[in-house]
């Protein structure tokens, strides 16, 4: 449970040695990330506050929430994003990624992208061929070692189900591919930056039910290998792909745990009435 | 009971009709008068110009009654590309700092009032600040060099400004989206913000260098010679052809000369937008 006992009233600046048990129950499972205290500011405005949560590995999580409950921004704090937007601030917490804290000054933002990768919710291509789109970031990493790039490039391809539908116009522009699958090139393009963690910020709210369902089977072949963090504000998409879910409501989780517990037994009122409909 | 379909207002359905009609009319008026202006140069020139006029030097007494415009074509396109050569990587470099480095939205305001004051500038005054500055303060003389670099100051603050609305264009998502990859802002502004805003970058670039091209104050004190025989020198001066066209008709020396010098003038700009919007195609694809 996130929700802190009535007794420890929440902080605004959190503590970070805040105990343990205000996580949820990870089981026998590896925690990957882990997130304490954090709060966060767009100016002078919190979005979210006292975040206490932790993510499994090799395993799907999924953040829900209303629209504007700070989803969004909690997901991009996970890999060092948020700070890309003008005026966007972690102002205390710290996110703990393999035991290490992503938010010491020594650690580096661009490696930390480089390790946790994050697919936007509106697909976007760069002005470039379909094949120099999935080795625009894997370049600059020097990733590509021992393979020509058309070989890396087909390979991340093939990871997404692209190779078949793109396979003969790798040197097209990127821009000419269908919504679905500019969204399937935006995770080849992630996949070949050999990422460690997925960060998903509703992946499929842009794209048709078709290719919905082709990501959504994308991510539970993909769990195998990486730990998955979706944001979506799709209740029945959390309930398909996910193991693990986090309810959020006006910038503070509410609650969290296995989805299944959380959609069969809501221990707040506020979940209950989110996942029977009645907010959001 | 039910009241009848009310019949479509009058007066806005005449108020559209001719509203159409005087877009039709302001439409075509843009159409037709480059059009009528190249039509008429086309008549009254095209009658001299052939390959001997386009290539050899002015001759005839007074001098500019035969020959050609070859040594002023040849001047006129150096002095540009001389301009370019200044102009545009201080521009776009000047554009790239506001849009992707400034942190202080204070400075770029400044800077861009700044540029726009600089860019309303009448061409004479960058002619006399040519001359004070480059020609005499500097010791560059009259010459390619000092010519070059007064025509890369008139084009300088047109291209600031359209290469920084041009990368403005560019979407933040982009840029987001790129360096969530975790890679360099001057990667990212290499292979994605420059790509995006190139042919916006290569329009506003081609107005500039087609205003320069036209342009006879900037040159007139700080480049230009009555005749010379061709040959391109940095420290000698040169013909151009505004001021060509100029002398031809201040002096009355001859208007058959003077249509085919204009012609060629607004025929190399003409072929330049071609090439260039062919480019921005060629770019977007």
């Amino acid at each position: 449970m996130n929700k802190p006992p009535p007794t420890n009233p929440p902080s605004r600046h959190a503590d970070l040695t805040a105990p343990f048990d205000r996580l949820p129950p990870l089981g026998d499972q590896e925690a990957i990330l882990e997130v304490r205290g954090i709060e966060a500011a767009y100016g002078g405005r919190v979005a979210i506050e006292d975040i206490y949560c932790h993510f499994p590995a090799r395993t799907v999580t999924a953040v829900m929430g209303p629209s504007g409950c700070g989803k969004s921004t909690l997901i991009k704090i996970l890999n060092r994003t948020l700070e890309l937007t003008p005026g966007a601030k972690v102002r205390s917490g710290a996110v703990y990624f393999r035991g290490r804290n992503i938010y010491d000054p020594d650690q580096e933002p661009m490696t930390i992208r480089k390790r946790i990768g994050i697919i936007h919710q509106r697909p976007i291509v760069f002005p470039m061929s379909i094949q120099e789109n999935v080795l625009f970031g894997a370049r600059f990493h020097q990733q590509i070692k021992g393979v020509s790039p058309r070989d890396y490039a087909e390979f991340h391809l093939e990871r997404v189900g692209l190779l078949d539908e793109v396979g003969d116009r790798l040197s097209e522009p990127a821009n000419r591919l269908s919504g679905g699958q500019q969204q399937r090139l935006c995770l080849a393009r992630t996949l070949a930056n050999e990422p460690e963690i997925i960060l998903m910020d509703e992946p499929c709210s842009a794209i048709d039910p078709v290719a919905t369902q082709r990501i959504e089977d994308l991510i539970a072949g993909l769990k195998r290998e990486y730990a998955i963090i979706i944001v979506t504000h799709n209740l029945s998409q959390a309930r398909r792909v996910s193991e693990h879910a986090v309810f959020m409501f006006a910038g503070r989780i509410i609650e969290a745990g296995l989805t299944k517990r959380l959609f069969a037994e809501p221990r707040t009122e506020l979940t209950s009435n989110f996942i029977s409909g009645r907010i959001g | 009971m039910s009241e009848a379909p009310s019949l479509p207002n009058r007066q806005a359905i005449l108020v559209d009709r001719a509203f159409t009609v005087l877009a039709w009319l302001l439409g075509a008026t843009g159409i037709a008068l480059p059009g009528v202006i190249i039509g008429f140069l086309a008549v009254r020139g095209l009658g001299v110009i052939d390959w001997a006029f386009l290539t050899s030097p002015p001759g005839g007494f007074p001098l500019g009654q035969a020959g050609g415009i070859g040594p002023a074509l040849q001047g006129s396109l150096a002095l540009v590309g001389i301009g370019l050569v200044v102009a545009l990587p201080l521009a776009v470099g000047g554009a790239l700092f506001l849009t992707e480095y400034n942190r202080f939205p204070a400075l770029a305001r400044i800077v861009r009032f700044a540029t726009e004051c600089l860019a309303a500038i009448p061409s004479i005054v960058y002619g006399l600040f040519g001359y004070a500055i480059l020609v005499v303060f500097m010791s560059l003389k009259i010459s390619l060099l000092a010519g070059g670099i007064t025509l890369g100051l008139v084009m300088f603050p047109l291209i600031l400004i359209g290469a920084q609305e041009a990368l403005e264009a560019v979407s933040w998502q982009d840029r987001e989206a790129a360096l969530s990859l975790g890679v360099t802002r001057a990667y990212v502004v290499r292979r994605v913000v420059l790509r995006q805003a190139a042919p916006g970058i290569l329009a506003i670039t081609t107005l500039a260098a087609g205003h320069a091209f036209g342009s006879a104050a900037p040159v007139l004190f700080t480049a230009s010679v009555i005749f010379s025989r061709g040959g391109l020198g940095l420290e000698t001066p040169v013909m151009t052809l505004p001021t060509h066209l100029y002398f031809l008709v201040g002096e009355a020396l001859s208007f058959e000369h003077a249509y085919g010098t204009a012609l060629v003038l607004v025929g190399v700009l003409l072929i330049v937008n071609v090439l260039v919007v062919c480019l921005k195609g060629a770019l977007r694809r």
